[in-house]
């Protein structure tokens, strides 16, 4: 099935992923980890959802514009990041640096997937994308979460689902749809092995929490790279 | 939901409702490589329907409303990569579908397609994307009441396009992927790739035009082809 070989695509770099509703604390944590693995001197460059030259100035206006029906927006999203992959994630990756995408395939399985898209549709749209070596995936309640954003703002059009018609009032209609997206991640965490982080702990315990995995994996990945290197010569 | 005039709330809807399966239009796409003569054909057939009575609409590739100009920007910087490329074609097609191609089915016109589903697989086939990938993204689109496929040889369409002021751009001449420096060497093997994909995936919904032939005999061959979808719609209305 999947003939671009992502499953088999070995480099020498790291791809760290973190997903979760808004305001789960992603950005938080991530953030935390990219300073302390620069700290220990390994290159890293964040990717965030969204953000390609290609494609987010066009999505962004089209969200604002109310244009997306729930295909489209799949799509220009897979597209925003088939061009990261291409002028950014795959070269650093192939540089042998650590990349941190702040929300990766699993924020399209689980939003793209509430908003009534097959799911098979969905997956198949993004088989290009490499499999991360690591997904954590920072759970916390709907309400939690809410409490968050609201702190800063409204929750947008978009963003609280109201192009599902689920109610007029965006901290309603954020209920419901989160609460979708939420259970969409739940099923993904074995189907994809995504790595459970309780999202309510205090944010320092969490960012040891996740040092830790981190860390352990670098040794490992650290440890292969020298014997490859020793059997290619 | 906020009244702003500019905002066009109305328009989105769940997918399924965008499938309404018992729509009285018809589809009717045209195929072929650059230079093949599609639109010629297409433009007169889309005359002939209307003095018939019948009302058309025409959609093309590349004049989506929501990526149109990102697509064209793109190609200027030779920004995309293969796989990049096909979405942003697959998000072209898609918001036309939606916007543009399945209301007007739903609303008894009858649709022709400029390129449609089988040109996007093709092109994305021979950039070595996985074809299964490709047809499972279009998998929802509604399928023509028939395909005008229009064969030409690369080299015959290659000079027409000469002969006129349309430029073979690096996409459009496939310089992206055929490793091929010189524009015309590289169109050439592009489009004759092309070419073989839409014989070897042709099904028993296309039918298959001579572009080679005078533009009023490939005419007649095509009012003769789609005679069948006429009746039907003309008794209809």
């Amino acid at each position: 099935m999947d003939d671009f070989k992502t499953e088999t695509w070995k480099y020498p770099g790291m791809l760290i992923v973190g997903e979760g509703t808004d305001g789960a604390g992603k950005t938080t944590q991530l953030r935390l980890l990219s300073n302390y693995l620069q700290s220990k001197g390994f290159g890293v460059v964040y990717t965030e959802w969204n953000s390609s030259k290609l494609a987010s100035k066009t999505i962004k206006k089209a969200k604002k514009m109310r244009e997306l029906t729930p295909r489209t927006f799949s799509v220009v999203h897979s597209l925003d990041l088939s061009s990261r992959l291409n002028t950014i994630i795959r070269p650093a990756l192939e540089s042998g640096l650590i990349v941190i995408a702040d929300r990766y395939i699993y924020t399209a399985f689980a939003r793209d997937v509430a908003r009534g898209n097959d799911p098979s549709w969905v997956r198949n749209l993004y088989r290009f994308a490499p499999k991360p070596d690591v997904a954590f995936f920072f759970r916390v309640p709907i309400d939690i979460s809410l409490q968050r954003i609201t702190l800063t703002h409204l929750p947008n059009f978009y963003e609280s689902g109201m192009d599902m018609g689920f109610s007029s009032d965006p901290v309603e209609s954020y209920k419901k749809f989160q609460s979708k997206v939420l259970e969409e991640y739940d099923k993904m965490v074995s189907e994809f092995g995504l790595v459970v982080i309780d999202g309510r702990k205090q944010i320092a315990t969490t960012q040891i929490e996740i040092r830790h995995i981190v860390t352990k994996m670098l040794k490992e990945k650290f440890n292969l790279r020298k014997k490859s290197s020793k059997s290619d010569i | 939901m906020p009244k702003d005039k500019k905002v066009k709330s109305e328009r989105l809807k769940m997918p399924e409702l965008c499938l309404e399966k018992n729509f009285t239009g018809k589809l009717i796409a045209f195929e072929g490589i650059r230079g093949a003569g599609k639109t010629t054909q297409m433009r007169l057939l889309d005359v002939y329907l209307q003095n018939l009575g019948a009302a058309t609409y025409i959609t093309s590739k590349e004049s989506s409303k929501l990526v149109s100009k990102l697509i064209k920007k793109a190609k200027a910087e030779q920004a995309l990569d293969p796989i990049s490329y096909n979405l942003a074609f697959a998000a072209d097609m898609i918001d036309r579908i939606e916007r543009d191609l399945l209301p007007s089915l739903n609303a008894g016109l009858i649709v022709f397609s400029e390129r449609y589903v089988l040109d996007l697989i093709a092109h994305g086939a021979v950039r070595g994307c996985p074809v299964d990938w490709l047809k499972k993204i279009y998998e929802f689109a509604p399928k023509p009441d028939i395909t005008i496929y229009i064969d030409i040889d690369p080299r015959l369409a290659m000079k027409r396009l000469q002969n006129s002021d349309i430029e073979l751009d690096y996409y459009t001449s496939g310089r992206d992927f055929t490793g091929i420096k010189n524009t015309s060497e590289s169109f050439l093997v592009y489009q004759s790739r092309i070419r073989d994909f839409f014989k070897e995936n042709k099904d028993e919904n296309v039918i298959e035009i001579d572009g080679s032939m005078p533009i009023p005999k490939q005419q007649i061959l095509i009012r003769k082809a789609i005679e069948g979808i006429i009746e039907d719609y003309l008794s209809l209305s």
